[in-house]
């Protein structure tokens, strides 16, 4: 048999120099935010909105939110305007492209429109843009917006907490000549501010009680009760903690009524695992562990409420002796979605690691002005609970190792059908049975992972109080012209991504 | 030829259905599906509500023609709103069906407006003739509220739409009306 020719030398490199140029030119290229943010921002800038151009429909919500951001961040605020107003309607809007390819195949198949979180922080972040261009009424709706996708989470204790948005409420009420809602928003915005010391100062001395005269078993089914009584009872006394406890207590014992008459998968997330012993147990040890929570709490030095107390008054001061100028103020960059699960069905959202401290503002060479911590976006995002896909993605994680047809997956379906108007989905037996074979083949159970990288982690309030005309203000390394008005208030949203916006901040008289 | 003839008759037919831009009725429902304010909705509000303005008593007893100048509707909801096309809106809707029985004012335009008056009495601009700027007999204002309500499930959403003429020397409100409506959307399940 004859030897196949051996390869010359030359013939060899010639070949791996082939390999390596096709590796080259199949190697991904970078995303304009990645380009972004190595330094080259007008290529980046221009690809994004090449990418908004080309975009499939179901990013097109995320890739505007992306070219708003870099906008704003290199002074131009219409175009981050433009860019920001198409992504905020795509997102509220109830149809959505892709939703029946993303149930049976992977998730990312479904149009985009972000977590609550980054729904959030999108309102938020237009609504500013429009009160510093002196759009208050547009401004107050997007305020409300987020405030609005701040509720329906799972977990109670955490609703309607988002402080950026009702301070901000509050400014541009002030600015409206309403005083009487601007106190109103005011008050909210320190009732979200403050509750968070007071949920981690009972939640930490529920922690660290100990069972004595007790089950431990006991105690924790008295802990979990309180738990899930603790957003009725802070939300009472969002203030002062030791009112919060006796106002959980108080709670919890009418929860204890209710939820025992309800199916599991009615009540609240901590009494779900409860068999009916368990009521009685947590009824029994609950006057003892409230009592003992109680006089935990009482004795902490945190439970006068004081580090909230300074806090309520530097907010109010904003509106009691408001500034000529109000920067808002971001920092850091928001939280990062991984997936994980056994087949990365489920979507963990993992805490910002830049932090979010603000950078210092100085005025005309001063030193560093009073800024007030507003809100973290990082808390926002890892404190709603679950969603309703997670448990369908695991779900489908079961389609695979279970039996084809489960009720979930037909209700599911059914809502499709329903949603659709296509009756003909709604049809059960062999459609379901059928679709039901092909999806525990061909489903992807990968949680959706796209998301607004170049959102902030949190939001900083600076009051500057400066005779009207031009000053120099530095924000971190950045320097900018402040333009101080003569009469009312300016509002001036400064990005976190660099270069950090405009160079001057506020209008010529 | 004949392959190249039919394969450029294809490439032609398939960017013919491409356009993904129509023309569409503006008081159709929307592709849209929001919980807002849509076209439809203003257009029909405007229209009503002009209609019931000028059939009010309080214009109809007005001796002379009576002057209204429309002022921006306040936004109080959740929604972005353009207020000029509002008041746009309304402002052509009265014009178009007050016969003469009621003169709009423009206060949009008032700066441009006394600009220019300088310019005649300076002798700047020539003139047909010097007029004093009309006053208002009446403001037509009007504001949008709105009660949100939001579960991970569904949305709601129950807007007023309020409008109310009043005196511009006394402050009386003669004539006032509110439009309402409440939309409900449902999240798909991938949503919640």
């Amino acid at each position: 048999m004859r030897r196949p020719p051996a390869r010359s030398p030359r013939r060899l490199f010639q070949s791996h120099l082939l390999a390596a140029a096709l590796a080259m030119g199949c190697a991904p290229k970078p995303t304009p935010v990645e380009t972004y943010t190595v330094g080259d921002r007008d290529a980046a800038y221009e690809a994004q909105r090449q990418a908004v151009a080309q975009a499939d429909p179901r990013d097109q919500p995320l890739e505007q939110l992306r070219l708003g951001s870099m906008a704003l961040a290199m002074g131009r605020p219409d175009a981050a305007e433009a860019a920001w107003r198409a992504a905020v309607g795509r997102m509220t809007d109830f149809r959505a492209d892709g939703e029946f390819r993303a149930l049976v195949g992977a998730e990312d198949n479904k149009e985009w429109k972000g977590e609550p979180y980054e729904k959030m922080a999108a309102f938020v972040s237009l609504g500013a843009l429009l009160h510093s261009k002196g759009d208050l009424d547009n401004a107050l709706a997007m305020y409300k917006s987020a405030v609005l996708a701040d509720t329906g989470s799972k977990e109670e204790r955490y609703r309607s907490d988002f402080v950026v948005a009702f301070a901000l409420q509050a400014i541009a009420y002030a600015a409206e000549r309403e005083p009487g809602n601007a106190t109103q928003a005011m008050e909210r915005a320190i009732d979200a501010r403050v509750s968070r010391f007071t949920v981690d100062t009972l939640t930490d001395a529920l922690r660290q009680l100990k069972a004595k005269d007790l089950t431990a078993e006991d105690l924790d089914l008295a802990r979990a009760l309180l738990l899930a009584a603790m957003p009725g009872g802070v939300s009472a006394s969002p203030r002062d903690p030791v009112e919060a406890t006796r106002a959980t207590v108080s709670w919890a014992t009418d929860l204890l009524k209710q939820q025992q008459t309800l199916p599991k998968k009615e009540r609240l997330p901590e009494l779900a695992p409860f068999k009916d012993k368990h009521f009685g147990q947590a009824a029994r040890a609950l006057p003892l562990v409230a009592k003992r929570w109680t006089l935990a709490v009482a004795a902490r030095p945190d439970a006068s409420g004081e580090q909230g107390r300074a806090l309520a008054a530097q907010l109010r001061r904003l509106l009691t002796n408001p500034p000529p100028v109000i920067l808002v103020v971001e920092a850091g960059r928001g939280p990062a979605k991984i997936r994980t699960g056994d087949y990365g069905e489920v979507l963990t959202i993992v805490p910002s690691r830049s932090g979010g401290a603000p950078p210092a503002v100085t005025l005309d060479g001063g030193p560093p002005l009073a800024s007030v911590a507003l809100d973290d976006l990082s808390y926002q995002a890892t404190t709603r609970g679950g969603r309703a896909v997670d448990g369908f993605l695991k779900g489908k994680a079961v389609y695979k190792d279970a039996s084809m047809i489960s009720a979930f997956a037909f209700d599911v379906l059914s809502d499709i059908a329903y949603a659709s108007g296509n009756d003909t989905l709604g049809v059960i037996g062999d459609v379901v049975s059928i679709v039901a074979l092909v999806s525990s083949v061909a489903t992807n159970p990968a949680a959706d992972i796209r998301q607004w990288e170049l959102a902030p982690n949190t939001w900083h309030i600076v009051g500057i109080d400066a005779p009207p005309g031009d000053h120099v203000v530095t924000i971190g390394s950045r320097r900018a012209t402040l333009r101080v008005p003569a009469r009312g208030q300016d509002l001036h949203l400064i990005p976190a991504l660099p270069p950090g916006g405009p160079t001057t901040l506020g209008r010529t008289e | 030829m004949h392959r190249t003839a039919i394969l450029a008759l294809l490439l032609v037919g398939c960017a013919a259905k491409t356009k993904k831009a129509t023309y569409v009725d503006p008081d159709a429902v929307g592709q849209v599906e929001g919980t807002g304010l849509e076209a439809r909705d203003i257009r029909a509000v405007s229209s009503q509500m002009a209609r019931e303005l000028l059939g009010s008593p309080m214009l109809a007893s007005f001796e002379g023609v009576p002057r209204v100048a429309v002022t921006p509707v306040k936004n109080r909801t959740r929604f972005l709103i353009d207020q000029e096309i509002f008041t746009t809106l309304i402002t052509d809707t009265l014009v178009q069906n007050a016969a003469g029985k009621v003169a709009i004012l423009d206060r949009s335009i008032v700066e441009q407006i006394m600009a220019e008056r300088e310019m005649k009495r300076e002798g700047t601009a020539d003139h047909a003739g010097l007029k004093a700027l009309a006053g208002a007999d009446y403001f037509l204002s009007g504001e949008v509220r709105g009660l949100s309500a939001s579960t991970d499930k569904a949305q709601s959403d129950y807007v007023v739409i309020r409008f109310q003429l009043t005196d511009a020397e006394t402050g009386i409100v003669g004539w006032s009306n509110s439009y309402e409506m409440k939309k409900e959307g449902s999240w798909g399940v991938l949503y919640q």
